[in-house]
């Protein structure tokens, strides 16, 4: 039976990374705090399938990818650019390495993006980073090289 | 260095405050199904209106179904996040799983379906009363099963049998199937079908108040079906059925377990949980 205490032991077992993989995406905490949180509000109003699915981890960051391109094609027309990060909740010794990674990584158009978080992040294959952002393989892979490309003028010593 | 370890160390430290975001997401989400809920209430609410100032066709002895619940306009079938794909035995049953979990409380076994150009699926339903167990049945078939006549009150194994048309012109008929007397009372099965032309689809649903074991025996555990019409119509109503049916069913299709698949096993003789013996 699907209840609330589940989808709180889900939500402890989850938030933490699918908010860095969010930040991967948005490169801004404040807007990766919105996307999760919307991400986990949609999990909630269908939990009952969702603790039913294959895999609900998954299924919850297909969501998070997909919200995160959708909510990119409605801001599109309106956005401003970031033109600096702030970051609120770190304590990571190499702040100048993070920026530089987010800085470069919106860079990038929000699908290529997703391609790497999803292929590089979170060690998913080119069928299922395709499958989860609708895409076919053949673009997956030219979106992965073509970005990976781009990082490289920043980070020449990037490895695969 | 490659491109994961920068994107780790590049949120490390990142950590979510897991109480603000449970708090939010729960709030934000009962929201999102209250909106659901409200589309679906308002294509009801429509087409109920729309039945009774049109009038039923019904033929039987019981008076219109009011309660009879219609697909809202508003709702799509389509799941925009996860995609659709081909209506399966298992997802058949874990879409009937699903709809009956919006309408009664309760636990579930005895998972079995069947697929090949229509879908069939059963499940046995405990009430959370513990007052016995049923069967929950639904036939997913394309429309022209019907061949064209409308649907009638006329045979003589409907109980209590009525047919109401709704706004889009769907059609909804509920009886009950004449009783099947047992020395624990009777088995009784009642059925709630729609047909509907715009989409070329006919969807049963039944419910019992026990097993119906093969040479017309019954094993009977409670008084009433585990679900009445007015719910078994709500059901059938419900704008999801369809030959596409959103991904997260087949995903919860594969999960049922114990699951019996009628194709496989060559019929229909034996309940999926039957007692082994009587």
């Amino acid at each position: 039976m699907a209840t609330t205490e589940d989808f709180e032991e889900f939500v402890n077992a989850t938030g933490h990374r699918m908010l860095r993989t969010a930040l991967l995406l948005c490169g801004d905490h404040q807007l990766a705090e919105d996307l999760t949180q919307t991400t986990y509000a949609k999990v909630f109003a269908r939990w009952r399938l969702v603790c039913r699915a294959e895999n609900p981890v998954a299924y919850t960051r297909t969501i998070l990818a997909r919200t995160y391109l959708s909510e990119r094609r409605l801001k599109r027309s309106g956005e401003i650019p970031v033109e600096s990060v702030v970051e609120t909740a770190s304590d990571a010794d190499d702040v100048p390495l993070r920026m530089a990674l987010l800085d470069a990584l919106s860079e990038l158009s929000a699908k290529d993006r997703a391609v790497l978080v999803l292929r590089y992040w979170e060690d998913q294959s080119v069928a299922d980073t395709a499958a989860e952002l609708g895409i076919s393989e053949s673009a997956c892979r030219t979106r992965t090289s073509r970005a990976l490309a781009k990082l490289r003028t920043h980070f020449p010593d990037l490895e695969d | 260095m490659n491109l994961r370890d920068h994107m780790y160390d590049a949120t490390a430290g990142t950590t979510a405050d897991l109480e603000r975001l449970t708090h939010h997401a729960r709030r934000r989400g009962m929201k999102l199904r209250r909106y659901r809920q409200a589309l679906s209430a308002v294509g009801a609410a429509t087409a109920v209106a729309a039945a009774v100032s049109v009038g039923y066709l019904a033929t039987g002895s019981s008076a219109p179904g009011t309660d009879v619940a219609a697909p809202s306009a508003n709702e799509s079938t389509s799941d925009p996040v996860m995609g659709t794909v081909p209506l399966s035995g298992r997802s058949t049953v874990a879409a009937l799983q699903a709809a009956v979990d919006e309408l009664a409380q309760g636990t579930y076994g005895g998972f079995a379906g069947q697929e090949a150009h229509d879908t069939y699926g059963e499940l046995e339903f405990t009430p959370a009363d513990g007052s016995g167990f049923g069967v929950v049945g639904i036939n997913v078939q394309h429309g022209s099963i019907i061949d064209g006549s409308p649907f009638s009150c006329g045979e003589s194994w409907m109980v209590d049998c009525t047919v109401s048309t709704l706004l889009n012109g769907d059609r909804i008929r509920t009886y009950q199937d004449q009783p099947v007397p047992t020395s624990e009372g009777d088995g009784i099965r009642v059925v709630a079908e729609l047909i509907t032309r715009d989409r070329d689809l006919r969807v049963v649903a039944s419910a019992t108040n026990g097993f119906d074991l093969p040479s017309n025996q019954w094993d009977v555990t409670r008084p009433e079906p585990v679900l009445t019409v007015a719910q078994l119509s709500q059901i059938v109503s419900q704008p999801g059925w369809d030959f596409q049916i959103p991904r997260e069913y087949h995903e919860a299709g594969d999960d049922l377990s114990p699951y019996r698949d009628f194709d496989a096993d060559g019929g229909w003789s034996t309940p999926a949980s039957a007692p082994e013996s009587e």
